[in-house]
């Protein structure tokens, strides 16, 4: 169930360029699973910030809840310069997670900041599946943007790709067209996340493959979080409705039930 | 009313919304999302642009309609409300379909459990060109006596600061038969993204809510309450801490209504209803000793006590 907390922040910690953890203590006996997201803002007033930023769960571990951000705008970039023991508002967990499969190969495919939500999956994959494969296709601009992985997280994934779009690390090309050449593998659990362009290439890829079953963690700006505001609406492929609520009816959707 | 803290349209959903949060019948009440006879889809995203303090929408009015309303959501809130008063907030394309919405929820109003119905006025008249029925007397006053006659149970109108004097629309709805007036509705704005060099919103422009507009607010519940002073009066606009409900309060309004700052915090309208308690207690006074009270220029303001 949702709440609202008041945390301290634990730390900050740059794992590439403009890209961090930010992490908090977990409070006792609250859950939550991959895919979710808290609605984080200041806990005090604040001149800059107004309404709370979405971020979907990155990690749990060592106690702590944390969150994969880069600097995109006024919101990350205040978050990673606030000093340890800052107390901020996390609201949540919302939305609904990443559903189980019954196939034992999975397929994360990130782009950029879409990276965020596939440690937790993985780690929530080793723990309750331990015999599966966990594969991650992470796709950034350049190699200063890819984020390095500790070695508790590169145990989570038995097979890594990297791309960059200008070829200094990795496969040259976007992450799409280098997880969309596996296609023709064992059968796989697809799960992306992602800027938007990338998860229209690729949902259309899986569709002309055949792929059923994907989730893709999708983004929409929010003022709330939990079904009030209505700001947050992904065009519906099959209407009525018109609109589906990311925050009710995601984050984590079917790209089949989208009109991309 | 329990107390003088409701949440207000647009923010709390069809009252269904925060009960992972705190009980529906700790608030003095709730006032629905904006209904209209057939649903509305809403608009495009994006909807919304944070600003300073605050934020702007375009939702676009996006609701369920009232036949859903009756039957998915009335259940629910009727058996969880308790003392909490629940105001149905209608709205139309046009003064004759905010009469015809107004006969239906007299209609199903047992059903419900509806204790009044709030007037959103802040619509473009679609048969008439467009304009704002909220900002067009003639349209506001034939708007208000259609409800009227349709309906016994008590009226507000909620008002648009988006005029050059809000009283003079206060005075229409009390001369049409409301039973009080809600202000402030939102206030038009635009910003406009650096990058793609065009509107942030879908819609180019929007309401502005949120702590930006309290003073708004507060003005014109100042004003109101001065010209009408038997006339009662929801306070609404930037509400966010005790502090500012304690303000609209002592301008005039008999209750308030919280909306924006329930969004980034769940507990906004909970925290406020337990600091107007301690405020009370600790001044040995009322809400209703503290209503308009500073109207009462001929009293001696109080000396601050600090107590901490």
């Amino acid at each position: 169930m949702p709440a609202s907390w008041t945390l301290p922040l634990a730390g900050v910690r740059e794992v590439a360029a403009e890209t961090f953890w930010l992490r908090f203590p977990r409070p006792a006996g609250a859950a939550c699973d991959p895919g979710q997201f808290f609605m984080i803002s200041p806990a005090l007033p604040s001149g800059g910030l107004f309404l709370g930023r979405p971020f979907s769960i990155g990690d749990v571990r060592d106690g702590e809840w944390r969150f994969l951000l880069r600097v995109l705008g006024r919101g990350t970039a205040s978050l990673r310069g606030l000093p340890e023991r800052t107390p901020l508002r996390l609201v949540g967990p919302l939305g609904r997670p990443f559903r189980p499969t019954d196939r034992g190969l999975h397929r994360m495919v990130a782009g950029g900041i879409g990276l965020a939500p596939f440690f937790y999956l993985a780690r929530r994959l080793r723990q309750e599946r331990p015999g599966d494969r966990i594969e991650l296709w992470y796709g950034e601009r350049t190699a200063t943007a890819h984020a390095e992985l500790d070695a508790d997280e590169a145990a989570l994934f038995d097979r890594v790709e990297r791309c960059t779009d200008d070829g200094t690390r990795g496969d040259r090309g976007d992450v799409v067209g280098s997880a969309a050449k596996s296609l023709g593998e064992a059968e796989a659990a697809w799960y992306a996340c992602g800027p938007h362009p990338m998860l229209r290439a690729l949902a259309a890829r899986l569709e002309a493959g055949g792929v059923t079953g994907a989730q893709f963690s999708l983004e929409e700006r929010m003022a709330c979080g939990f079904g009030v505001c209505q700001a947050c609406v992904v065009p519906s492929r099959r209407r009525p409705p018109a609109y589906r609520l990311l925050c009710l009816d995601g984050p984590v959707m079917d790209p089949l039930a989208v009109a991309w | 009313m329990a107390n003088p803290v409701l949440a207000a349209s647009g923010t709390f959903g069809y009252g269904d919304a925060f009960t992972d949060f705190f009980p529906l019948d700790a608030l003095g009440g709730f006032v629905t999302k904006t209904l209209f006879l057939a649903p509305r889809d809403g608009n495009p995203a994006p909807r919304i642009a944070e600003t300073s303090c605050g934020m702007l929408n375009s939702i676009g009015l996006a609701n369920i309609g009232w036949d859903a309303f009756v039957e998915q959501k009335a259940p629910l809130v009727r058996a969880a409300r308790g003392s909490a008063r629940t105001i149905v907030n209608i709205a139309g394309n046009a003064p004759d379909e905010y009469a015809a919405l107004a006969a239906r929820v007299e209609r199903d109003r047992d059903t419900v459990g509806c204790d009044a119905i709030e007037v959103n006025v802040s619509c473009p008249n679609v048969k008439e060109g467009g304009t704002n029925i909220g900002c067009d007397p003639d349209q506001f006053r034939r708007t208000v006596r259609g409800v009227r006659a349709e309906t016994s149970m008590p009226v507000f109108v909620k008002l648009s600061p988006n005029v050059a004097d809000v009283v003079p629309f206060a005075e229409s709805a009390a001369e049409e038969g409301a039973d009080g007036v809600s202000l402030v509705n939102t206030l038009y704005g635009m910003r406009i993204d650096l990058e793609r060099r065009r509107p942030v919103l879908g819609t180019r422009s929007g309401g502005l809510s949120g702590p930006a507009i309290l003073p708004v607010g507060i003005h014109w519940t100042f004003q109101v309450r001065a010209a009408l002073p038997e006339l009662p009066i929801m306070g609404i606009g930037g509400i966010a801490s005790w502090r500012d409900a304690l303000e609209y309060l002592l301008a005039g309004a008999q209750a308030v209504q919280v909306g924006t700052a329930a969004f980034v915090n769940p507990m906004a309208c909970m925290e406020i209803v337990a600091g107007l308690e301690r405020y009370c207690a600790r001044h040995r006074t009322t809400i209703e000793r503290l209503v308009g009270a500073a109207h009462r220029e001929g009293e001696p303001a109080l000396v601050p006590v600090w107590t901490g």
